[in-house]
């Protein structure tokens, strides 16, 4: 998609700004100029009924495409499976998990964490070959429970 | 008593109050706690468009609501079940939060969807919705990404040309089907809600045999309060 109406440069007259909204008499005639169109398709436009602001399906889908458009908004709450990544599919019963003493060996660490009933949501720092946040897979974490449990 | 639920359900059509009860106080004390966050925030300071950014005609507001079947009755109300996810003003804020959520048709379970102006709470008793109705229409499975999408955008675009009508429009996940629907404020309006139907087959570019039905709220709480009689009368 070209996203030209969207990336960052609005050309000033495609778009009122607030306090630059048409306040139009019922059945006045549109004044050419204000209303516009773009070649993407209507932008904006005024209805007889009062000032609206109108925009079409594929203006609103290049608008996706902005920089403006792109970043999660700071206060996006959590929620598993809506916002963020369903970790309840994965029968996590308790998401804390011990950091253990970098030095201490995996088999150290798994007897240390015996307690606690989860499936590891961070890699443990002593997961060794691991660094914290890297990917990771859960054929590794089954044969981890596999020596806690032997 | 779980025939008469099982029917009832069937007649929930994009609305929710039957059926989000249903919520264990453990969800519900979990979901507490999410809600609190964004609904302080929005308290707080008005959403405003950014520089640069597009303006919309009206400031909405997505919810996401979710019951865990099977599980039974408790006296959670439908309110407090519902979470406010976040308020937007402008094309690039709402993005901001669509491009980080799911698409409801990779919701799990029997969940909502629900984006409101601002202000208008996605409940049959708030006041801009009591004296409304909505247009339901029920999709096969597969269709609810798309078709949310195109609803919503169309609402956010001012589509519908029908002036302060629309209030907003939901989908709910259902077991083998899905349901979106778009809420207006005056059901006994034809002139409106002709026009708000015939928006939706343009703009959604349904199947030719989409059935669409036009259900009052007045109706949806009727059935409701039916419903607990049935209840009540049978001891629960």
């Amino acid at each position: 998609m070209s996203g030209r109406c969207c990336q960052g440069q609005t050309p000033s007259r495609d778009i009122p700004g607030p306090g630059k909204r048409l306040a139009l008499p019922d059945g006045a005639p549109l004044p050419p100029g204000d209303y516009s169109t773009t070649p993407g398709g209507t932008v904006f436009g005024t209805t007889p009924g009062g000032t609206r602001i109108i925009y079409d399906r594929k203006f609103l889908m290049e608008c996706r495409n902005s920089p403006l458009a792109k970043t999660p908004p700071s206060d996006l709450p959590d929620i598993p499976g809506v916002t963020s990544p369903n970790v309840e599919e994965l029968k996590i019963e308790n998401n804390h998990v011990q950091n253990c003493d970098e030095k201490v060996s995996a088999g150290e660490c798994m007897q240390k964490t015996s307690e606690v009933r989860c499936w590891f949501l961070e890699i443990p720092k002593c997961t060794r070959g691991l660094e914290p946040g890297d990917p990771y897979k859960l054929w590794s974490i089954k044969v981890g429970l596999m020596l806690r449990d032997n | 008593m779980n025939n008469k639920f099982d029917a009832l359900k069937d007649d929930d059509s994009g609305d929710h109050d039957q059926n989000e009860e249903n919520n264990t106080q453990k969800d519900s004390e979990k979901e507490k706690n999410d809600r609190e966050k964004p609904q302080s925030t929005t308290k707080r300071k008005a959403v405003v468009p950014g520089p640069a950014e597009h303006p919309l005609q009206y400031n909405y507001t997505f919810w996401y609501s979710r019951r865990t079947p099977g599980r039974p009755t408790s006296s959670q109300s439908y309110e407090q079940n519902i979470k406010q996810i976040g308020t937007f003003a402008s094309v690039e804020q709402f993005w901001r939060f669509y491009s980080h959520m799911v698409r409801p048709g990779d919701l799990t379970g029997h969940s909502d969807f629900h984006l409101f102006k601002e202000g208008i709470k996605p409940m049959w008793e708030d006041d801009a919705n009591k004296n409304g109705g909505k247009w339901i229409i029920r999709l096969r499975k597969g269709l609810a990404s798309r078709c949310w999408e195109n609803l919503i955008l169309a609402m956010l675009g001012e589509q519908f040309m029908v002036g302060e009508e629309i209030c907003g429009a939901v989908v709910s996940v259902r077991f083998q089907e899905d349901i979106i629907s778009i809420w207006n404020k005056t059901a006994s309006d034809q002139a409106t809600t002709a026009r708000i139907r015939d928006t939706l087959r343009r703009v959604l570019n349904l199947p030719p045999n989409t059935i669409m039905e036009y259900k009052t709220h007045t109706d949806s709480i009727k059935a409701w309060e039916e419903f607990h009689g049935l209840v009540n009368s049978s001891g629960r």
